[in-house]
């Protein structure tokens, strides 16, 4: 059954073919706004408001205007934008990960670069932060990510291209462990 | 260099594995059931509604429906011309 079939039985009255919409787009979303405000709870609360005010407007979802994924993901990043727009500067890395590497020098190497990226991710102008996390991290399309934010492919080629620049300056940082 | 050496692809993976509760679709459809229960759940379309939305999407049935008013309308003035012409 496609997005489509299944939004016409929900608007039919089966709501609870909605739980297959939530169980299928549940990841990327809670996963996107979790990249934006590292805050596991918060990505939750968010991620279930986000479904929620889909589930409402629902019968205002026109397939002609494009996929119910860009649709659901446009919601997801307009609340999320809004929520760090609200709390900022709320928002810092949790702890970090576990990591394996072979030995406990390159543990402590890894964790410092990985911090790194995670600093110079959060001090990415907001833009570029959205497009690198839903390219790089989401994995979504250059065409997807360009329907979400309604600006041509260019401008998110742009922009991640951009996002990437600011990454690479890690690496210059923190040269060393990458030659380990 | 694969994956597992690569800092900054390990880093990726690492921002990539979040852990979603497993109760998340659960509390959505509870909250859901909620929002029904006090009536605030989107109206199902009736008849009018989703006529009115399909026609939206279908520019030929638009100018179809057009014409075909226009041509009544024609209809109608020609007919009336007619009766009064007839006076």
């Amino acid at each position: 059954m496609d997005d489509e079939e299944t939004i016409r039985r929900v608007l039919d009255g089966q709501s609870d073919c909605f739980a297959i919409l939530v169980e299928q787009y549940q990841k990327k979303v809670v996963g996107m706004i979790y990249q934006m405000t590292r805050d596991h709870h918060l990505s939750e609360d968010l991620g279930q408001d986000v479904f929620l005010n889909v589930y409402q407007n629902l019968r205002r979802f026109d397939p002609a205007k494009g996929s119910f994924s860009t649709w659901l993901y446009r919601i997801a990043q307009n609340k999320t934008v809004n929520a760090i727009k609200k709390k900022r500067p709320m928002f810092l890395p949790e702890t970090p990960e576990a990591i394996s590497p072979r030995n406990a020098f390159h543990a402590v190497a890894y964790q410092e670069f990985h911090d790194e990226l995670d600093r110079r991710l959060d001090q990415l102008p907001l833009k570029q932060k959205i497009a690198f996390v839903w390219a790089e991290i989401e994995q979504l399309s250059y065409q997807e990510i360009a329907e979400i934010e309604g600006v041509c492919v260019g401008t998110i080629k742009s922009r991640i291209h951009s996002a990437r620049q600011q990454l690479r300056m890690a690496f210059e940082t923190k040269k060393g462990i990458t030659h380990e | 260099m694969n994956s597992g050496d690569d800092p900054y692809q390990s880093w990726l993976k690492n921002r990539r594995n979040i852990e979603i509760s497993s109760d998340f679709s659960r509390e959505v459809m509870a909250r859901i059931s909620e929002l029904q229960s006090r009536d605030m759940a989107p109206p199902k379309r009736d008849l009018l509604h989703g006529f009115l939305e399909w026609i939206s999407r279908h520019p030929t049935v638009q100018t179809v429906i057009l014409a075909v008013g226009l041509l009544l309308g024609l209809a109608r003035l020609l007919i009336s011309s007619h009766i009064v012409l007839s006076f």
